[in-house]
């Protein structure tokens, strides 16, 4: 632990901090542009010089690029250092532009910061300015390479850390130009990161262009609910809209950065469409009287029909809060549920994915970073979860081997052994790695077009072994029912030999974890509930922001079903069909516009805080970009409640007391007993990890029983497929799918088979395939890959596709159902 | 006249051609290889090299054999040795006429080297203007090979060893070792400060050698010859071998000349190099190149070494004197230098990517007659400044900038008064 | 490449020899490195546009580099310059219409003791006159390709 002495304060420091870290942590903040924690040192930009006036090192020096030593004495206001900083920032701003009136990062410039603290004020240069050509880069980011200082900051943002090849350097000396190699939509769906990560205004946020001045937006600490992953971040808003979302430094979970889909599909909250009045029958009412309506249907149901007429649906988008009110509602008047997965499969896999996590194998996104060996299993990573693609890729730029067993085409930012294991032979893969024999016979992995399987086996096999921090990350989505024990089960033996093994989930959504974790031990599935809405026996549905047109896998017999219904009753701030066919309907805010907790895959609650209040966005409202220049009482379009606080006040009404349920707060620490000891500070920085210490539940009260989602019932006949429907980065996940800026990248919908399968079958490559289903056919165009599995189908579960036709998120197609579109 | 002096790396120089390989080992060429293959531990290579003082001849003057001792005997394999043929600062060109004058000692040199660190491949860097260079060492390369100097196995002793003549797409700052390693590897030529030090993490992460030809084409010589006849060749006490000088500029006979390392720098300019022209008188020179400072006639009689050089504050560099006279606006000379560090940063860092081209414009201005007196200031604090830039490129630059304000401080203030320079531009 | 270990240590000498071929490296030269290295044309463009002797503009079955740095300005390379762009009808960074030239300058090209000097497609030659200049652009004319250049290859 190196002792030095920084502007006349003894610090002491871990070894390998460097002096720039070392000031900052005594509150001296040294001026920086090349530097970046997470990007590491440079020395590009000169601008943390400080003056070693003793010690091992002397002189004027790069504090990002000295270790601190012991026995240093640092000067950072040093006559010389100050003078030499000063001559950067003027260099600086040789060319730069000034258009800061017009530049969007104004006012969170640290460029505009470092000129104003380098006291740099009067112009000395007197030649020409360089200029640059800008170039289009995409829908979402903005390119002004006059402004540019140069830090390389961006080229080794995108190329070293997130390993993509598409923007980088050109030129040389002054005429250093970062950029494409020519006009084109960036590819990596990291690249917004780019507009937090410029220390000026080259790249902006092009959504957000013109809409606001830094010092106008409301800003709070937000969270990504766009996967489980859940990366911590800043929310922007101005004139009742979020206008611009930016990653917040989480060093647990996402680091700095996160992606696209975060940062661009905010668009939902302030989606022309929203639902903000309470409806009967689709008529606008007040919310109280909605509410009273609604209240009262319930108690004519529950009075004549028993309580267990009424049955109540939640979801993985849903927060904590109005989970936790919505099973205390529940539990209170004796209804079925909450159910908070529409697809059995779904609710089966992620209940024994959480049953399995306990908090010696959980381990967060950083710990991902530091593994030397990664198995992935049903793991598409920049598809499901795209900042889990960028640990792994820290892991990987740390040496580690990493395994990816999965039959979709995967792609990953950084070299990785894929094995294009089917589902059907997942969990015997994964024995395999773990050294219970290779699959020597198999005839998928003989025949193979991937004939390398068993080689592949064998290496990550080797290669586990010889590791000491291996990571067990699974997905839920595409896997067998049986997977994540199975990938429990190797964690938990890795720890047995001694390793330092950790296990990761992917689940299906945000709040997937808390979904699962407060229905642990409820019985039934909504599959029971539909059947029971069937056959009469229930009779009212109490939907909280869940979409059951989206989620249900058979979409006319949930038609049929709700139309049984005599009551449904619904709670959301999405425009969903599920809303529209509500008998009731109460708005909801979103999570921009109300606090709120949500449990991300590995367990770990995190806050979001509202950053405006709920409101019709003043342009939609005007239709210009001014507010109306009177004076209003109340908001227009602010009926949006809490979902908490409307089932909180239907609790009310219904109970005999006349209680409303007990505070958020409360019902969250009931139910997450690790969260009262959580320290508020770290709740917020971090988020506070509630797995208990041995499995969550017993393994038996998971809820559905998979019986159409066995192992071997999945695997396909000679004449058949098996269709997987999978998440992409962009067009598949609900809520960004109401984002019009995420819209715009969208990848057409695509169906994957394997070239051979499409040779056996005479298909070829863009044809546009048929496969028939009882609702009509489903159309996507051919795309073929050699290095997918066999006799499996995949299709993204895109907002453009009738997918629900499908009837499951895994389905066996036959050969003959598939036909050329004529 | 150079024949009046020993000539040791030129003893193969001919007018009009290279030397052969026959040519060259009728006079001893591959014996000293031969001999520390037959001999020598590879690690008794560099001591002998360490007696003999030979300092690096790239312009930096690092002890050779230190270098070469930095290879950790333990460090990983395949190990490489890079000559650096880059040779762009100007008034430089001692490894073109080496290279064509005795290309074998080059070769030879590089495969002591690689026997001494235990190095199995060799590249030599070579810029695009030096084409002929290029073919000439791919050529002989090959002559050596079939005469089983390089290659497998060679001389029974199983020692390995093979050249690969790379060629640049040409940028000064490839000669700088930590970009040339990145340009050899196809990555951007962006100097990378050590540590590692390319003996630890050189080419493709592994122990690389990085000396000039100059350097490399002595080795043979010393091995044969032994260190302190070596040391015998310097003028000077603390000096050792010769010097190829690269004479050029206001002088009759520009050329390169070897000749015993601390000859004075008149003797250079006026027996070898022929003198200024009738009715020019010296005014200064830059005395190793262009990222040396200017010396003025002061020092018209030191002994041209890096120990008595660095006495008086200068830089022997690469020994590339430019010679300027009574007529030659130094302005305009430091001017055109600037021009050529401006063109050549290549961008890494602020101080030089920005501030050159600062230094450029203000220099600009009093040359042409729009200077004004607090440009000298400016100047001054700003070449200072570039002392503080990520490589040595910079503070290269910053050197004949701030000499031309210490010494000639009047000749810049004539120009500010006058409006316009008095030398008429040139 | 097959033999090399590291074959992105050739990417230099690929596009030099794609530039031969070309002329420049055009979008096909580049989409071909690409294919033969692996890489993005970004990437490529990284490393060529480094480069000074790596072109990624037409440029002339002749490219002529005039050496302007301090050496050759003190003997006058202006005034070749003057004249090459009199002879040619062209300023620095242009091409005649005929396509057979382009002018270019050049960082000191290490033959100082032969100033003023200049490159023809990476051939030097030195110590440079009115005359000189003329047969050399004459046999370019001519011949396709200037003989000899100054240095000796043998
Ligand atoms: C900007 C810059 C350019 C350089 N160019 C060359 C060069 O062209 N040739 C050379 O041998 N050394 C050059 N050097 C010095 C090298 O960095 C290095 O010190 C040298 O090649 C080591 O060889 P030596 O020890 O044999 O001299 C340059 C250094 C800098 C900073
Ligand atoms: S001083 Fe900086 S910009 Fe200049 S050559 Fe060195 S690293 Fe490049
Ligand atoms: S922050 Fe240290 S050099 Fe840029």
């Amino acid at each position: 632990m190196p002792r030095l002495m920084i502007d006349e304060q003894v610090i002491e420091v871990p070894s390998g901090t460097k002096v720039i870290d070392a000031a900052e942590m005594l509150g001296i903040m040294i001026p920086r542009f090349c530097y970046h924690e997470a990007l590491g040192s440079v020395g590009a930009c000169r601008m943390c010089a400080v003056k070693f006036v003793d010690g091992p090192v002397k002189g004027i020096q790069m504090s990002c690029m000295v270790d601190a030593q012991d026995g240093m004495v640092v000067s950072t206001m040093d006559e010389e250092a100050v003078a030499f900083r000063k001559f950067i920032i003027e260099c600086l701003m040789l060319n730069h532009p000034h258009d800061c009136p017009v530049c969007d990062e104004g006012g969170q410039c640290l460029l505009q910061d470092e000129t104003v603290s380098g006291g740099h004020g009067i112009r000395k240069y007197l030649g020409k300015k360089r200029t640059y050509r800008d170039q289009y880069l995409g829908p979402f980011i903005a390119h002004e390479m006059n402004r540019c200082i140069h830090c390389y900051r961006c080229a080794r943002f995108y190329q070293e850390y997130t390993g993509y090849r598409d923007l980088g350097v050109m030129q040389i000396g002054s005429r250093v130009f970062f950029g494409r190699h020519g006009d084109g939509a960036l590819e990596s769906p990291f690249a917004g990161n780019l507009v937090d990560l410029c220390p000026t205004g080259v790249y902006t946020d092009k959504a957000a262009r013109y809409r606001a001045r830094h010092w106008d937006l409301e800003r709070a600490p937000s969270l990504c609910i766009h996967c489980s992953l859940g990366c911590s971040t800043v929310a922007n808003a101005r004139y009742r809209e979020v206008l611009r979302v930016e990653a917040r430094l989480n060093p647990a979970v996402n680091g700095y950065f996160i992606c696209d889909r975060g940062r661009f599909g905010y668009g939902y909250s302030s989606h022309p469409k929203r639902p903000r009045q309470a409806r009967i029958s689709g008529r606008g009412l007040p919310v109280e009287q909605v509410a009273a309506w609604a209240a009262g249907q319930l108690k004519g149901i529950e009075e004549g029909h028993g309580p267990r007429a009424v049955a109540a649906v939640g979801s993985s988008r849903a927060s904590l809060e109005t989970l936790t009110a919505l099973k205390s509602l529940c539990e209170a008047r004796g209804w079925r549920g909450p159910h908070c997965f529409a697809d059995e499969g779904q609710a089966a896999k992620t209940s024994r994915a959480v049953a399995r996590l306990s908090s010696h194998l959980a381990v967060s996104m950083k710990d991902i970073e530091s593994a030397d060996f990664i198995l992935a299993a049903g793991l598409d990573a920049v598809q499901e979860a795209p900042m889990l693609a960028v640990a792994m890729r820290q892991a990987f730029r740390g040496g580690a081997v990493i395994g990816v067993l999965d039959p979709r085409p995967v792609s990953l930012p950084f070299a990785f052994r894929h094995i294009p294991v089917p589902p059907w032979e997942m969990d015997e893969a994964l024995r395999a790695v773990m050294g219970e024999g290779i699959p020597a016979s198999n005839p998928d992995f003989a025949d193979s077009p991937c004939r390398e399987s068993k080689e592949g086996l064998t290496f990550l096999r080797d290669r586990l072994r010889q590791s000491i921090r291996p990571m067990v990350v699974c997905s839920t989505s595409v896997i067998s029912p049986t997977a994540p024990d199975t990938a429990a089960d190797i964690a938990l033996s890795l720890r047995r030999v001694g390793k330092d093994a950790g296990l990761f989930y992917v689940l299906p959504g945000p709040n997937s974890y808390g979904a699962a974790w407060l229905s642990r031990d409820r019985a039934g599935s909504f599959l029971e509930t539909v059947q029971a809405v069937e056959d009469g026996s229930v009779k009212a549905l109490v939907v909280a922001e869940a979409d059951l047109f989206r989620d249900f896998p058979d979409r006319s017999r949930l038609d049929a079903a709700l139309q049984k219904l005599e009551l449904l009753l619904v709670l959301d701030c999405l425009p969903t069909e599920t809303a529209w066919r509500s008998h009731a309907f109460l708005p909801t805010t979103s999570i921009f516009e109300c606090d709120a907790s949500f449990a991300n895959q590995e367990g770990r609650i995190q806050r979001a805080f509202a950053v405006h209040a709920p409101g019709l966005p003043i342009w939609q409202e005007t239709g210009h970009r001014h507010p109306v220049r009177e004076f209003r009482g109340e908001i227009p379009g602010g009926d949006p409640m809490p979902a908490w606080s409307i089932l909180s006040d239907l609790h009310r009404e219904l109970s005999p007391e006349k209680e409303a349920l007990p505070e958020p707060r409360r019902l969250l620490e009931d139910d997450f007993p690790g969260l009262a000891s959580a320290p508020a500070e770290e709740l917020h920085a971090v988020g506070w990890r509630v797995v208990p210490e041995s499995g969550a539940f017993p393994a038996e009260s998971t809820g559905a029983s998979p019986s159409d989602e066995k192992s071997d019932a999945m695997k396909p006949s000679p004449d058949q497929f098996l269709l997987l429907l999978v998440e992409a980065t962009f067009g598949t996940e609900e809520l960004s799918g109401y984002s019009p800026f995420l819209r715009k990248v969208e990848p057409e919908p695509r169906l994957w088979m394997h070239s051979a399968d499409a040779a056996e079958m005479g298909f070829s490559e863009g044809e546009t395939l048929h496969i028939a289903t009882d609702g009509g056919p489903v159309a996507a165009t051919l795309t073929l890959s050699q290095s997918m599995a066999r006799s499996t189908l995949i299709l993204p579960r895109h907002m453009h596709l009738d997918w629900q036709k499908l009837r499951g998120s895994r389905r066996l197609v036959a050969r003959s159902d598939m036909s050329r579109a004529v | 006249m150079s024949d009046m002096v020993d000539q040791v790396l030129f003893r193969n120089r001919k007018p009009d051609r290279i030397a052969t390989l026959e040519e060259y080992r009728a006079g001893g060429g591959y014996e000293a290889f031969a001999r520390v293959l037959r001999e020598n531990a590879p690690r008794e290579v560099p001591k002998i090299i360490d007696a003999s003082g030979l300092r690096g001849r790239g312009g930096a003057g690092f002890p050779c054999a230190r270098k070469w001792m930095a290879v950790p005997e333990g460090g990983p394999f395949p190990r490489y040795v890079a000559v650096n043929s880059d040779e762009m600062e100007p008034g430089t060109f001692k490894d073109r006429v080496l290279i064509h004058a005795d290309p074998h000692s080059i070769l030879e040199g590089m495969a002591i080297a690689a026997f001494a660190i235990s190095a199995e491949k060799g590249y030599i860097f070579v810029r695009p203007s030096y084409e002929n260079a290029a073919r000439i060492l791919e050529r002989e390369a090959e002559r050596a090979r079939d005469a089983g100097f390089l290659g497998k196995n060679i001389l029974g002793s199983g020692f390995s060893f093979d050249i690969i003549v790379h060629r640049s797409g040409g940028r000064y700052i490839c000669g700088e070792a930590s970009a040339l390693l990145k340009a050899l590897m196809g990555k951007r030529p962006n100097p990378v400060k050590a540590p590692p030090f390319p003996t630890d993490k050189g080419l493709w992460e592994r122990p690389t050698l990085v000396n000039n030809v100059e350097t490399l084409a002595n080795v043979p010589h010393i091995i044969r010859n032994g260190p302190d006849w070596f040391k015998g060749l310097a003028r000077t006490p603390t000096g050792s071998g010769t010097k190829l000088y690269c004479v050029s500029g206001r002088v009759n006979r520009p050329g390169c000349f070897e000749l015993p390392m601390g000859t004075p720098l008149s003797e250079i300019i006026e027996q070898h190099a022929g003198g200024l022209p009738e009715g020019r008188r010296f005014k200064a020179c830059l005395p190793g190149g262009a990222s040396t400072r200017f010396m003025t006639a002061e020092h018209y009689d030191i002994e041209m070494d890096f120990d008595s050089l660095a006495s008086v504050g200068h830089r022997l560099g690469t020994a590339a004197i430019m010679v300027f006279d009574d007529r030659t606006c130094l302005v305009g000379v430091t001017l055109n230098l600037i021009e050529f560090f401006a063109r050549e940063s290549c961008g890494w860092c602020t101080p030089c990517r920005e501030g050159i081209p600062y230094v450029r414009d203000l220099l600009w201005r009093i040359e042409h007659g729009e200077g004004r007196e607090e440009h000298i200031p400016q100047l001054r604090e700003m070449s200072r400044h570039l002392w503080n830039a990520y490589c040595a490129f910079a503070p290269g630059a910053a050197s004949p900038v701030e000499s031309l304000l210490t010494f000639f401080e009047d000749e810049v203030r004539e120009h500010i008064s006058q409006k316009k320079c008095p030398f008429g531009g040139r | 490449m097959a033999e090399s270990a590291h074959p992105r240590e050739l990417i230099v000498d690929v596009l030099l020899e794609l530039q031969e071929h070309y002329g420049y490296v055009n979008d096909e030269a580049m989409s071909l490195a690409c294919d033969l290295f692996d890489m993005t044309p970004l990437e490529i463009d990284e490393l060529a546009t480094f480069y000074d002797f790596i072109y990624r503009e037409p440029v002339g079955k002749h490219v002529i580099h005039v050496c302007d740095s301090a050496i050759c300005w003190m003997n006058g390379y202006e005034s070749v310059l003057n004249l090459l762009s009199a002879r040619l009808g062209i300023k620095y960074g242009e091409t005649t219409p005929d396509g057979l030239f382009t002018l270019l300058p050049a960082c000191c090209i290490g033959y100082c003791d032969r100033s003023p000097a200049m490159m023809v497609n990476r051939k030097v030659y030195g110590s440079l006159t009115p005359e000189k200049v003329d047969r050399i652009l004459e046999r370019c004319r001519n011949g396709g390709r200037p003989e000899e250049s100054d240095e000796t290859e043998r």
